[in-house]
């Protein structure tokens, strides 16, 4: 069987000097698929996601990107070979406008990119309505919308986003959850770190349960949302 | 003003803006967003910018102080 697109294999570590948060933590994601990672609060999960950006030391295992060894390279070196990444929070610009947004977004395109930004557009079409607006006047879930499309104007071979839905409304989770598959479709792998387990699950075509930076359920999400244990544990029963 | 003063008052505020670049890029955080958009974003722009800011101020501080002591010598 090939390795996956992006794999972060068997990673331990923590934040500079400090105690591992990650131990032997593996989670990965192929072409055209969502891998979503979930888990309780503290599990390590935006650690793990970090961990595969580069944002913190990795004291063992490696980091691959269709094949090759990125586990050395720095978050910005990763970001030029293709990887994708929305922080949790301060994500945006909020004094810049939308379109300003995206166009920090293109910091590393040394092509014309009005094409990826009409793409973005057809995307997101709030965003074009809205894109002479300051971003941080957009609602919570317009924000996500800011961010994702900045991370795509990159043109990245593979997307991590670190809770999307986070503060949102369920009514917005939805539909940032459809766009995130729309996103998908366009044969961008998506990595995602969620807190709303249940609707995370649901689209997932990987998923990874991690308790206290180790993996302790893997398997596509239809699997572990009818694995009892999982629904016992992290789903509410 | 001659060359002298201008050039120490120069060279001590190069000198000093180096320095505290050099503080800064060491103390700066890599920031998400940043990062994320594939920008520098490890503080090693304003390392660069403080060493070159620090050796630009060392030359002009000595070439004001050569300048100096060859118009004391011209002088007599």
């Amino acid at each position: 069987m090939s390795e996956p697109f992006l794999i972060g294999d068997n990673m331990t570590g923590g934040y500079g000097r400090g105690p591992d948060i990650l131990h032997n933590c593996t989670i990965s994601v192929n072409k055209g698929e969502i891998a979503v990672i979930v888990g309780p609060n503290g599990a390590g999960k935006s650690t793990a996601m970090k961990a595969t950006f580069g944002m913190l030391n990795v004291r063992s295992g490696a980091v691959r990107l269709d094949g090759e060894d990125i586990t050395k390279l720095s978050p910005q070196e990763r970001v030029m070979k293709g990887m994708g990444f929305v922080p949790q929070v301060r994500n945006i610009f909020p004094s810049m406008t939308v379109e300003e947004n995206l166009e920090m977004g293109a910091y590393i395109r040394t092509d014309d990119f009005r094409e990826t930004m009409e793409q973005v557009y057809d995307l997101f079409p709030i965003l074009r309505d809205k894109r002479f607006q300051a971003a941080g006047e957009l609602s919570g879930g317009q924000r996500q919308q800011v961010a994702v499309g900045r991370a795509l104007m990159t043109k990245p071979k593979v997307l991590l986003l670190d809770e999307p839905t986070a503060g949102v409304s369920p009514v917005v989770m939805d539909e940032l959850f459809d766009r995130i598959i729309e996103v998908s479709r366009t044969g961008i792998p998506i990595l995602m770190v969620e807190q709303n387990a249940k609707q995370a699950l649901e689209i997932a075509d990987r998923a990874y349960v991690l308790v206290q930076g180790a993996n302790a359920h893997t398997g596509t999400g239809k699997d572990l949302l009818a694995d009892p244990e999982v629904r016992r544990s992290f789903l509410g029963g | 003003m001659s060359f002298q003063k201008w050039g120490k008052v120069a060279a001590t505020v190069m000198v000093v803006f180096g320095l505290i670049s050099l503080i800064a890029g060491t103390l700066f955080e890599t920031t998400s967003l940043a990062a994320s958009l594939g920008a520098p974003a490890d503080g090693s722009i304003l390392h660069s910018q403080g060493f070159m800011m620090l050796f630009a101020g060392m030359v002009i501080g000595n070439l004001a102080e050569i300048n100096q002591s060859l118009s004391n010598r011209m002088r007599g």
